[in-house]
């Protein structure tokens, strides 16, 4: 500009001015129609690096560069031949290999027959600008490999118009459209309507200069979207990044990293357990939430100290428990000693926790995993049950009685698991003894009592059902108690037969059944008495009483003496035997009542000499037979007016009711049992159809045979006595054959 | 009023027999009375004129009381002999018990009609007579 600023314009130069301004501003080259360089200017020269006379002459393909193609050229040339001026942009080659853009404006100048004769060309350099352009290009070709290939998603940039200028991303294989078919086109086309709106809810946010993430759930999967505004060089807002990130595999796993936390939480709850994890060199416990509720504290809180925990803790179990720690780090035990929490409300609770070295820490930083439990309840039954045990033991030990729980093993093998202190009374014996030896208990069961207590011993075992027994025990001293025993019998697998006894001394009891049956069969003969006491009443004297009333009664209404006299008469027997039955009764009864009635020792030989002497007649009248064996009872302690009474009225009997066919023999004998002495009387006479009279033998009145001389009363009276000692009487007899009568002495 | 051509009198008094027997024998309404003294003798007696309408009594009294064979036992072994005899006897126990176990064991055999405390009068007998006849 310094040569233009020299330049004087003057009239008629305009021309001049024109070319001269021209050469300043444009690189100016004139060639002839065949391309032939005919003019160059200055600028011309220094952008193609040639000089002039290099340039001059040659064909203007010098410059080709190479980069256009054939038609590009034959369009210039096509143009510029029919006249008409062509513009364009070019790039050359310069000298040296370098290369220009240059705007090109090529004015064919034309002859008179309309060829050209001469072209001329002004040009601009735009490398500058044609390089930059070049740049951008290749930026944006970059970018979109960059986003073509971003994994698990998608990149785009968007205009602050929410047109998409740049996309793409592995993202695209999910769906049916690619990143060439959106770009240019506006959000709203290609995000699914929630993305879309939620971008148009934050935009100002996100112009603003703010970056957004959010988590979207669309076309089943789980994205992650960013955005973030994004700047030219000078600053100002070109628009917005937006990067989509599916995460569904990430979530799930997350998700079902979070259900297993929430399962394994449930199971903390559900067990009432807690479980912790210490970091030794931190000297912080992460707590589950259930063991803070455990331990009274709030849950959220999962992160605690060493020095804050420890005050949970009873103060007389912090050292056990810091010790019992100090032997886990060191790996010695698995399991705390017990110890006691008090919860911030106050409660004192137990628990128990073992825990485990986690192998993987190194001495730097140990880790130990636990799990805790509260086990106050369970210790509070465990006391309970002790305290019951102990009750029970104490009942069982004031039981008057054997209390005893044992187990059988096999035939022979027994062990008593317990035994209270009452056995020692009942039985005897030491307690310690029959802990020892269970045999001791019932080797003391008296022998008469043992074949039914084994027999329902062993039935109650072998049927699993309740055994009850009443049974004697015989004392080291031979008294004798009554036991009355109840056990259950339970088959335990491979233990044997366990065995829960009760055995309670009923001696009393015994003795007062005795007693009760004792006077139910006195009350029993009495009654037996009364009754037989009415008959005779209402029979015996009630008859002469009736005739003698009847008797009177026509004695009355007669008025014939002689009648009279004949009632009169007839008054007398009935009198008679009215006295005989009244002074029969009176014997008997005093029989009953005699309590005075004094036993002797008799020679029983002599007495029944002295009776036989009395029936010397009628033995000797009808040739009777008698036999007497009193070897093994020579004397009998008795009283002597009764014995003489019952063998004098059995002999009678015998000798009155004597068959007339055959010759009468008596048999008398008298043999020892035990304690007792039998008389038999045995005879072969007429006999007494028993079938009949068995109820009426012993009774008053009451005669089975014809004979002048039955009065029915020998028999009664026999029996009174009898049974005024305490004894028995009873007969066997056959008609036509004989009879056999029995009389049973007692305490002989 | 039906006159009774046989009654048997089963008792072993023999005052009473005698006593009963005039009484009866004044009312006029039977012809022809037996007496036997114990119970065997009666059945014997009935077995022997079991075909025989003529002699088989139609009213029975019955004593309880006897030597060799009872009331009862006799009822027993009557019992056994009623469905051989051809004619319905009526019997009336009559007997000197106020024993509350005799009258009950009375009442539960069929067979016997009534249950009469001695001593009887000669109304008593006329009463009883007539509603044996009406039987």
């Amino acid at each position: 500009m310094e040569e233009g600023s020299n330049t004087r314009f003057t009239p008629g130069s305009l021309e001049n001015a024109y070319q001269q301004a021209l050469d300043k501003t444009s690189i100016v080259a004139i060639t002839d129609a065949q391309g032939r360089i005919t003019y160059v200017n200055d600028k011309f020269c220094e952008i193609s690096e040639y000089a002039r006379e290099e340039l001059i002459g040659k064909n203007h393909n010098i410059l080709k560069s190479g980069y256009h193609d054939r038609d590009f050229y034959k369009d210039l040339w096509g143009t510029i031949k029919k006249g008409e001026v062509w513009m364009g942009q070019i790039k050359n080659k310069t000298k040296h290999g370098g290369s220009y853009w240059v705007q090109t404006t090529i004015v064919p100048m034309m002859g008179e027959d309309n060829q050209p004769l001469q072209y001329l060309s002004f040009r601009i350099d735009i490398t500058a600008q044609k390089m930059s352009e070049e740049k951008l290009e290749k930026s944006w070709k970059q970018l979109n490999i960059l986003a073509e290939n971003f994994p698990n998603g998608s990149v785009s940039l968007i205009d602050p118009e929410l047109n998409l200028l740049l996309t793409g991303g592995a993202g695209y294989d999910a769906v049916d459209f690619a990143p060439e078919d959106v770009i240019g086109k506006t959000l709203d086309s290609v995000l699914s309507p929630q993305t879309y709106a939620y971008i148009k809810e934050h935009l100002p946010r996100i112009l603003r200069g703010e970056t957004i993430t959010h988590e979207i759930y669309a076309r089943n999967r789980h994205y992650m979207n960013t955005y973030k505004p994004v700047y030219d060089e000078g600053g100002v807002l070109y628009g917005f990044v937006m990067v989509v990130i599916d995460v569904s595999e990430s979530k799930k796993a997350s998700l079902i990293l979070k259900r297993n936390n929430e399962l394994f939480a449930i199971g903390e709850e559900l067990a009432q357990i807690g479980s912790w994890n210490v970091n030794a060199s931190t000297r912080e416990i992460i707590f589950s939430s259930n063991t803070l509720r455990l331990l009274g504290q709030d849950p959220c809180r999962t992160n605690r100290s060493f020095e804050e925990v420890f005050q949970w803790i009873h103060p007389d179990d912090r050292h056990s428990l810091t010790d019992g720690f100090r032997e886990i780090v060191s790996q010695k035990i698995l399991e705390f000693p017990e110890f006691r929490v008090i919860k911030p409300d106050g409660e004192e609770r137990v628990f128990k926790s073992l825990c485990k070295k986690d192998l993987s820490s190194n001495d730097d930083e140990i880790h130990v995993f636990g799990v805790l439990k509260d086990i106050t309840d369970r210790k509070k039954k465990e006391l309970e049950l002790l305290e019951s045990k102990e009750i029970l033991s104490n009942i069982a030990d004031s039981i008057p009685g054997l209390v005893m729980k044992y187990v059988e093993y096999g035939k022979e093998e027994a062990k008593i698991q317990y035994v209270s202190k009452g056995a020692e009374m009942l039985w005897e014996v030491p307690k310690e003894k029959i802990l020892l030896d269970v045999s001791i208990v019932w080797n003391k069961v008296h022998q008469d009592d043992l074949p039914g207590f084994l027999k329902s011993f062993s039935k109650a075992r072998s049927t699993q059902t309740v055994w009850n027994c009443e049974f004697r025990i015989v004392m080291d001293d031979g008294r004798v108690k009554w036991v009355n025993a109840i056990g259950t019998p339970k088959k335990v697998q491979g233990q044997g037969v366990l065995w829960d006894i009760l055995a309670l001394d009923v001696s009393a009891r015994k003795l007062a059944e005795e007693n009760i049956e004792k006077n139910l069969r006195l009350v029993t003969f009495q009654n037996t008495q009364l009754l037989d006491f009415c008959n005779i009443v209402s029979h015996n004297l009630r008859s002469p009483l009736v005739n003698m009333s009847m008797l009177i009664g026509f004695i009355e209404e007669s008025e014939d003496e002689s009648e009279r006299m004949e009632y009169v008469a007839k008054l007398k027997p009935v009198i008679e035997g009215l006295n005989e039955t009244f002074e029969e009764l009176v014997e008997s009864i005093q029989i009953q009542q005699d309590n005075e009635v004094k036993s002797e020792y008799i020679d029983v030989e002599e007495c029944l000499r002295k009776i036989i002497s009395g029936f010397e007649g009628q033995i000797a009248h009808s040739n009777a037979l008698i036999e007497a064996d009193f070897s093994q009872v020579p004397v009998l302690y008795y009283p002597p007016k009764y014995l003489s009474s019952i063998l004098h009225n059995l002999i009678s009997n015998a000798l009155k009711y004597h068959s007339p066919n055959r010759r009468l023999k008596v048999k008398i004998k008298m043999s020892r049992l035990s304690h007792k002495v039998l008389l038999t009387i045995t005879d072969n006479g007429l006999g007494i159809d028993l079938k009949k009279h068995q109820n009426n033998l012993f009774k008053i009145r009451k005669v089975f045979h014809r004979h002048p001389d039955a009065k029915g009363f020998g028999l009664y009276i026999t029996k009174a006595q009898v049974d005024a000692m305490k004894g028995r009487i009873w007969a066997e007899s056959i008609p036509d054959k004989g009879s056999t009568f029995f009389v049973e002495f007692n305490n002989q | 009023m039906k006159s009774i051509k046989n009654l048997l009198l089963v008792d072993d008094d023999e005052i009473f027999t005698y006593l009963t027997r005039k009484t009866i024998e004044e009312t006029k309404l039977v012809d022809e009375i037996k007496v036997l003294g114990n119970g065997q003798d009666a059945i014997d007696f009935l077995e022997e004129v079991a075909k025989n309408e003529e002699l088989l009594p139609e009213v029975i009294l019955l004593d309880i009381n006897m030597p060799i064979l009872d009331g009862w036992g006799f009822l027993e072994e009557f019992i056994l002999l009623k469905p051989h005899l051809e004619k319905a006897i009526t019997i009336y126990m009559v007997t000197t018990s106020i024993s509350p176990h005799d009258y009950e064991r009375a009442k539960s055999i069929s067979e016997v009609s009534d249950f009469v405390i001695k001593p009887v009068t000669k109304s008593g007998f006329i009463n009883m007579l007539k509603n044996a006849s009406v039987e």
